[in-house]
C-alpha cells in the first residue's frame, strides 16, 4: 500500500502505462494516420490521375458495373465519391467472402485501380487490430478505457502542472524524459482526454453489452431499426427486377440532403423486385456529429419509402462524441491539428515508456528490465517503420498482382516482426541507433518514391515523411542514453 | 474568425509562459517580481477566457473552439521549445559575460 493517494496514483499510472503502452502506441499511430484516411487512399492509387469525374458520374458508373457483375450479391455497400475521396469504394458478398474494391470513376470497373486497402488499413487496425471480431474491438476498448485511467492518474500524479508548464530541460537524462513526458501530456491534454474518452464511448458496448442485450435480446433487426428508423429491411421475393435509373434518384437525394452531401449508399437485393436503396448524408456542414439523415427508396420504382433525420437528444449526444473522435467534420486546419495532437499522444506514450527504463537503468537489471527495454525499441521503432513499409509496399509491389492488398498488409507485420526480433537480439544502444536509421530511411524512401510530387496530397505525403525522416535522423544523436553507465 | 481568435490565443499563451513561476525566474534577468507575474498571468487568463467567449458566440462555435483548443496546444508546445532555446542561449552567454565583467 502506498503512503499517499498521489503515490498510489503514480504507481497505477506507471504500471498500467507500461502494461498497455505498446498496444496504445500502435493504436494511436494508426488512429493518427486515419485522420487522413481518404487522402492516403488516394495517394495509394496513383492510377486515379486523369481519371477523375464528377461524383454522380462516378456513382452511376459504379452502380452500372455492379449491376453487370455482382447482380446476385445480397447487398452492395458503397462509399460515395467526395472531394476527399474521388472514387467509389464498394463492398459486396462474393460467394463465400466479401469483395472490397475501389471502383474506377470513369468505368466503375475494379481492375483499373490497384488493389489496396489504402487508408482503410489504418482505420480498421485502429480499432480491430487486424484480429477477428470481437477480439480486436474488445482489446481496443480495454486499451481506450486504460488510456482514460492512465491520463487521469497521470494528472493526479503530476503535482506541479502550472509550475512546470513550458519547461523542458534537455541533456539531463531522466529529468529530460520526465519534462518531455509532462510537456507533451499537458499541452495537448484536452485532446488526449477527449480522444480517450470518446474512443472508450465508441466501443463501450464491447465491454458493457448488458444494456443492449437486456433491451433487444438477440434481435439485431430491432436494434438496427431503432438506431436508424429509415433503414428498411425487405426479404428477397425471388422475382427478378431491374434497378431504377440512378441519375434522377441522386438528384432527388442531393436535394433532400442539401446543404450536406452524400456519404453512403446501400443497395439490398439489387436484382430482386424487393430491392431497396438507402442513402446516408455526410456529416452536417455546420455541426460536429456524424451523419444524421437517411433516405430509403424502392429500388425498382424509385419511390421514397422512408426518411429519417436524427433529432433524438441521446443519439445526438452519442453522434457528437463519435463525431469528435473521428473528426469527419474537420476542415483541413483542424484535421492537421488532430494529426499533430495524435503524434503528440504517440510521443507522450513513447516518453512514458522510455522513462520507465531510464529510471531503472542504474539499478540492477533483471530479465523484466531487459525485456521492457527491448520491447520499447521494437515497438517504438517497429510501429512507425512497419507503417512506413506499408506505403513503400504499395508502390513497390506490381500494381495488378493477385491478392495484392493482403500482401501489403502482410508486409507491415513482417517488417514489424523483423524489427522486434532485431531489437531482442541486438545490444540496446546499437539497436536504438540502427532501428532509427532504418526508420529514417524508410520515411526518406516514401518521400522520394513517387518522384516529383504533383498534387497537394503527394506534396503532403512527401513533406511529412521527409520531416519524420529528418527527425529520426536527428534523434539518432541522442539515443545512447546508457553511454555513461557502460 | 479563427485567425483573430488564434492571435488572441497566441498572445495569451505568450503572457502565461512569461508569467509561469519557473520561466519568470529563469528567463528574465532580474527575475520578474511576484506582483508583475500575477498581473501578467491574470491578463493572460483574461485574454484566454475572452477568446473562448468570443469563439462561443460565433455561428460555428463547436468547430471553432475545437480548432482553437488545438491551436493553443500547438502554441504551448512551440513556446516551450522557444523557452528552452532562450534558456540554453542565456546559459551559454552568461559565463562569457561574467568573464568580461571580471576583466
Amino acid at each position: 500500500m502506498k503512503p499517499t493517494f498521489r503515490a498510489s496514483m503514480a504507481w497505477l499510472h506507471t504500471w498500467s502505462g507500461l502494461v498497455i503502452g505498446w498496444l496504445l502506441l500502435a493504436i494511436t499511430l494508426a488512429g493518427t494516420l486515419s485522420v487522413f484516411r481518404p487522402e492516403i487512399s488516394s495517394w495509394m492509387r496513383p492510377e486515379l490521375h486523369g481519371r477523375l469525374t464528377d461524383a454522380d458520374t462516378a456513382t452511376q458508373a459504379a452502380i452500372g458495373w455492379l449491376t453487370a457483375h455482382a447482380a446476385h450479391a445480397p447487398a452492395w455497400y458503397l462509399e460515395a465519391p467526395s472531394p476527399r475521396t474521388p472514387f467509389t469504394y464498394a463492398v459486396w458478398e462474393d460467394g463465400t467472402s466479401y469483395a472490397q474494391h475501389a471502383l474506377d470513376p470513369k468505368t466503375g470497373a475494379p481492375d483499373v485501380l490497384r488493389d489496396t486497402l489504402g487508408g482503410e488499413f489504418f482505420f480498421r487496425f485502429h480499432f480491430e487490430l487486424q484480429l477477428p471480431y470481437p477480439w480486436g474491438r474488445l482489446i481496443a476498448a480495454v486499451a481506450a478505457l486504460a488510456l482514460v485511467l492512465i491520463l487521469l492518474t497521470g494528472i493526479v500524479a503530476h503535482k506541479r502542472i502550472f509550475l512546470d508548464f513550458f519547461t523542458f530541460r534537455p541533456g539531463k537524462g531522466q529529468r529530460s524524459w520526465l519534462d518531455a513526458h509532462n510537456l507533451l501530456g499537458v499541452v495537448a491534454l484536452p485532446f488526449h482526454l477527449m480522444i480517450a474518452f470518446t474512443g472508450a464511448i465508441t466501443l463501450a458496448n464491447m465491454i458493457m453489452p448488458w444494456g443492449l442485450t437486456t433491451l433487444y435480446k438477440q434481435d439485431f433487426s430491432a436494434l438496427t431499426h431503432d438506431f436508424s428508423p429509415a433503414t428498411i429491411e425487405r426479404e428477397a421475393s425471388g422475382k427478378p427486377g431491374s434497378l431504377t435509373a440512378f441519375g434522377p434518384l441522386l438528384a432527388d437525394v442531393r436535394h433532400h440532403f442539401a446543404p450536406n452531401g452524400l456519404a453512403r449508399i446501400t443497395v439490398t437485393n439489387p436484382s430482386d423486385s424487393n430491392a431497396v436503396i438507402t442513402f446516408n448524408a455526410i456529416p452536417s456542414v455546420s455541426g460536429v456529429g456524424v451523419e444524421n439523415h437517411t433516405l430509403s427508396y424502392d429500388g425498382i420504382t424509385g419511390k421514397l419509402l422512408a426518411e429519417h433525420r436524427e433529432t433524438r437528444p441521446v443519439m445526438g449526444f452519442y453522434r457528437f462524441l463519435y463525431g469528435l473522435h473521428v473528426a469527419y467534420f474537420a476542415p483541413y486546419v483542424t484535421r492537421w491539428l488532430y494529426f499533430l495532437s495524435g503524434l503528440s499522444l504517440a510521443a507522450l506514450i513513447c516518453t512514458g515508456l522510455q522513462l520507465w527504463t531510464s529510471k531503472r537503468c542504474h539499478r540492477q537489471q533483471g530479465l523484466g528490465f531487459k525485456l521492457v527495454e527491448r520491447l520499447n525499441i521494437g515497438m517504438m521503432m517497429g510501429t512507425p517503420t512497419a507503417f512506413a513499409g506499408y506505403f513503400i509496399a504499395n508502390r513497390v509491389l506490381p500494381p495488378f498482382l493477385a491478392n495484392r492488398a493482403q500482401m501489403e498488409v502482410r508486409a507491415v507485420f513482417c517488417i514489424w516482426a523483423a524489427i522486434l526480433l532485431f531489437a531482442m537480439v541486438r545490444r540496446p544502444n546499437a539497436a536504438w541507433r540502427e532501428t532509427l536509421a532504418i526508420s529514417s530511411l524508410t520515411c526518406l524512401i516514401i518521400s522520394l518514391i513517387g518522384g516529383i510530387p504533383h498534387s497537394p496530397i503527394e506534396w503532403a505525403v512527401s513533406l511529412v515523411s521527409l520531416g519524420i525522416a529528418v527527425l529520426m535522423r536527428y534523434a539518432m544523436r541522442y539515443t545512447p542514453y546508457r553511454k555513461k553507465q557502460s | 474568425m479563427l485567425l483573430p481568435l488564434s492571435f488572441i490565443g497566441l498572445l495569451a499563451v505568450c503572457l502565461l509562459a512569461a508569467a509561469t513561476p519557473r520561466q519568470a525566474s529563469e528567463l528574465f534577468t532580474p527575475p520578474l517580481p511576484h506582483k508583475q507575474q500575477i498581473l501578467i498571468r491574470a491578463f493572460g487568463f483574461l485574454l484566454l477566457a475572452a477568446s473562448f467567449f468570443v469563439g462561443s458566440l460565433s455561428h460555428n462555435a463547436g468547430r471553432l473552439l475545437i480548432a482553437h483548443i488545438g491551436l493553443l496546444g500547438l502554441y504551448a508546445a512551440i513556446i516551450s521549445l522557444g523557452c528552452t532555446l532562450c534558456l540554453h542561449n542565456k546559459k551559454r552567454r552568461d559565463p562569457a559575460k561574467r568573464r568580461n565583467n571580471h576583466t
